[in-house]
């Protein structure tokens, strides 16, 4: 299953501004810039599965809120830690929004 | 433990090559799965990964907006129902006015059940009915359930009409 909610990161933002300006310059149609955005999603789930293997821990002071509506669970983290390796960043308020990794549910 | 800043130039291994691993899926993709591309868009897809890179490069990562909070609830207190207007006139001792005058007692019942409210109805009625207790003999559970169970206006009706009911039965 493909979800739009990457395209809120930074490289999903820097790819939708691009869209933008090339749409309004005409460069491209908006037919072409959907179908990328599309592919997007698809291929950065697939790089996460692929590429990322690093770990990293974390801690928190407070589970701020926690809810699961439509098997989308959102937590809400209150002074979070990071940790890998000898290294820690800490947060003031993360956010976590956790999905299926598949279509079946099983992951 | 050395803390991780934005700018202090340490950054996940896999996090640098990131993009590029999603653009370049991404791009094969797109040839692949979309065969008919023009020339034109060929090359517009070729443009934008370039000005995606560049834009990249100069972009930090921007924190999320906070979701709002969640607005407190003010508390509404209970309307309390209206009490019968309390009609300002001057108490009079009952036993100085004559027997036959017409007199407002206000008769107060209190909270006998739990689900009851302490109320009060202003019955109209002649002053020997006070004087003599002409009442209390009469007032039974029956007549105070259904008085009080009835809105403000409804109930003092009952009242009013079971005290005449009452009166007439003791002037026969």
């Amino acid at each position: 299953m493909n979800y739009q909610h990457y395209r809120a990161t930074t490289l999903g933002r820097t790819l939708q501004d691009t869209l933008d300006e090339m749409m309004e310059r005409g460069d491209i149609t908006k037919k072409i810039a959907n179908l990328v955005l599309l592919r997007y999603d698809k291929s950065i789930s697939t790089a996460l599965k692929d590429h990322g293997t690093s770990n990293m821990s974390f801690t928190a002071e407070r589970l701020e809120t926690f809810r699961c509506c439509d098997n989308v669970w959102t937590l809400i983290l209150k002074d979070a830690e990071f940790r890998e390796d000898q290294h820690s960043l800490k947060v003031d308020v993360v956010k976590i929004v956790a999905c299926l990794g598949t279509d079946n549910g099983n992951e | 433990m050395a803390k991780i800043l934005p700018t202090d130039g340490i950054w996940i291994p896999e996090s640098c090559s990131f993009p590029e691993d999603v653009m370049i899926d991404m791009m094969e993709g797109l040839f692949r799965d979309v065969p008919n591309l023009t020339h034109k868009e060929y090359l517009a897809l070729a443009d934008l990964q370039s000005r995606w890179m560049a834009k990249l490069a100069n972009r930090q990562p921007e924190s999320n907006p906070l979701p709002p909070k969640p607005k407190k609830r003010k508390k509404i207190a209970p309307k309390k129902q209206d009490q019968p207007v309390e009609e300002k006139g001057s108490e009079v001792d009952i036993y100085d006015v004559d027997d036959n005058e017409m007199v407002n007692n206000r008769i107060y019942i209190p909270r006998l059940r739990s689900a009851w409210r302490a109320r009060y109805f202003n019955i109209m009625m002649r002053a020997f009915v006070i004087k003599r207790g002409l009442l209390n003999k009469h007032i039974n559970w029956q007549i105070l359930d259904k008085i009080m169970a009835a809105p403000d206006a409804e109930g003092q009706a009952e009242l009013q009409a079971f005290v005449d009911k009452v009166v007439a039965g003791q002037e026969m």
